[in-house]
């Protein structure tokens, strides 16, 4: 991985057939993809090398480079290092043709991603590959140089007296959602997990506790409905189960509506009722795809599931100062309440 | 011969709800609209919603778009030509320019305090 493999652009020398350009381009993706999720150990030399020809090229002297084993790491040793009150400087708006243009879009990044913007080198290498290179000599030697920051470390915040690069993660598990395209996902531990303890439990792209990828048996009726995040709350039921969580609320729905939508309203001693709207996602899930957890099966279509929790009257919130009057326990009314409207006002003309 | 679609009035697009003004169900604002100049953007895109957990987005071409607040707190989306609300899960939804500005309606969900609270996800 320490070194860099420029391969000739077939295109450059003959016309190629679209069955060819799909070739290299899969190869791209496919070699990229890889330097993308590496679990390699960084390699320090590589790195101090790349980073000593970035600093140049910005008109600096080469600074060291110091490989650490994580963000945790990362993150102390540049406190550390701004204690010493080092000026930041950021080689990406020196250098590195014009792509970082502050102006563009109004903020400055003062960190780069390493192996993460391995998708970003394999665009323009697709197009030398595929003969359709465009860029100058010297942005060509600047892309040579970026890569080798990519293809030997992760994140690296570049400084005055030293740059601080973390090192590459010792688990990183994706998914192909849709074809072509991938997320963090794992279901029997960490999908991205570092050597200094820091990692990340995801489950098919949305981030959740621990205990909901390595205990979903421990998970209780409560958690789920004091969960504030929709997208959470969600993977949490598929872990826990639909119909376990359904038999914890303890209700069989009152209103289902033609489209599969559910009401349910449960009744809590010295409490006000809990009602609950178990919604269809509006958009189906990408063809190619396999259904996973709480999910809505439509023919050869399917469809993530929502709990949300409206008020017990069905009152419709627009937000604090604006509830309306109370409505009939149906689906239509239910979901028309949380955007602040009444049942008969709901009528969407586009869903997606 | 062909006629002309009938422009989309009332769309949902995920957890994003927009609302044309010549709909029935249209708020108009109330009092004076305060545009949003620390709207998020990424891409020079304005962000109307962000998905925390996933990192998805509905947003609008921040060259034509500008997100206001009336007295209220109600959300407003004022564009200058036709474009689209792009997100990485829902696809794309066009909306026309209009006379006043779009609502734009983030749905909410009750809590145990007694009130609610704009959806998160």
């Amino acid at each position: 991985m320490a070194t860099q493999t420029r391969k000739q652009g077939e295109g450059a020398t003959r016309p190629l057939s679209p069955e060819e350009e799909a070739r290299i381009t899969a190869e791209v993706v496919r070699e990229y993809y890889q330097i993308g999720t590496s679990t390699e150990r960084a390699d320090p030399k590589a790195l101090q090398d790349a980073w000593d020809k970035l600093y140049r090229r910005a008109g600096r002297k080469p600074v060291p480079v110091l490989v650490v084993p994580g963000p945790l790491a990362a993150h102390a040793a540049i406190a550390l290092w701004q204690a010493g009150q080092l000026d930041l400087i950021n080689p990406q708006v020196d250098t590195l043709l014009d792509w970082a243009d502050p102006k563009q879009n109004g903020a400055i990044s003062t960190w780069f991603c390493g192996a993460h913007e391995a998708y970003w080198v394999a665009w323009y290498r697709k197009k030398e590959r595929l003969g359709k290179n465009q860029l100058t000599p010297d942005q060509q030697e600047q892309l040579d140089e970026y890569e080798l920051t990519v293809r030997n470390g992760l994140w690296a915040w570049p400084y005055t007296h030293g740059v601080v690069v973390c090192d590459r993660p010792t688990v990183c598990v994706m998914e192909e959602f849709p074809p072509q395209a991938y997320r963090l996902h794992c279901e029997t531990g960490p999908a991205l997990a570092f050597l200094d303890g820091w990692k990340l439990y995801m489950w098919h792209g949305v981030r959740v506790s621990e205990q909901v990828i390595e205990a979903p048996d421990t998970l209780t009726r409560d958690q789920v409905l004091k969960e504030d995040n929709a997208e959470v709350r969600r993977a949490v039921i598929a872990r826990m189960g639909a119909a376990k969580f359904v038999e914890l609320v303890g209700a069989k729905p009152v209103d289902t509506d033609k489209q599969g939508n559910e009401l349910y309203r449960i009744k809590r001693p010295d409490d006000t009722d809990l009602v609950l709207v178990r919604m269809i996602n509006s958009s189906p899930e990408p063809f190619g795809t396999t259904p996973t957890g709480d999910h809505y099966v439509d023919g050869a279509r399917w469809f993530k599931r929502y709990w949300e929790r409206v008020h017990p009257a069905l009152r419709p919130m627009l937000n604090k100062e604006v509830i309306g009057e109370p409505q009939k326990d149906t689906v239509r009314n239910a979901i028309a309440s949380r955007i602040g409207l009444r049942g008969e006002q709901y009528a969407p003309d586009f869903e997606s | 011969m062909c006629r002309k679609p009938k422009p989309l009035q009332f769309i949902r697009q995920g957890d994003v709800t927009l609302i044309a003004p010549s709909h029935p169900s249209y708020r108009r604002p109330e009092g004076k609209l305060t545009a949003m100049r620390d709207q998020p953007t990424l891409d020079n895109r304005l962000v109307l919603a962000y998905g925390e957990a996933t990192g998805h987005h509905h947003s609008v071409d921040r060259a034509v778009a500008t997100i206001s607040l009336d007295e209220g707190g109600v959300t407003y989306l004022t564009i200058a030509e036709l474009t689209e609300v792009q997100h990485q899960e829902h696809g794309a939804a066009v909306i026309e320019p209009m006379a006043e500005p779009w609502q734009v309606v983030i749905p909410s969900e009750w809590t145990d305090a007694q009130e609610p609270r704009a959806v998160v996800d």
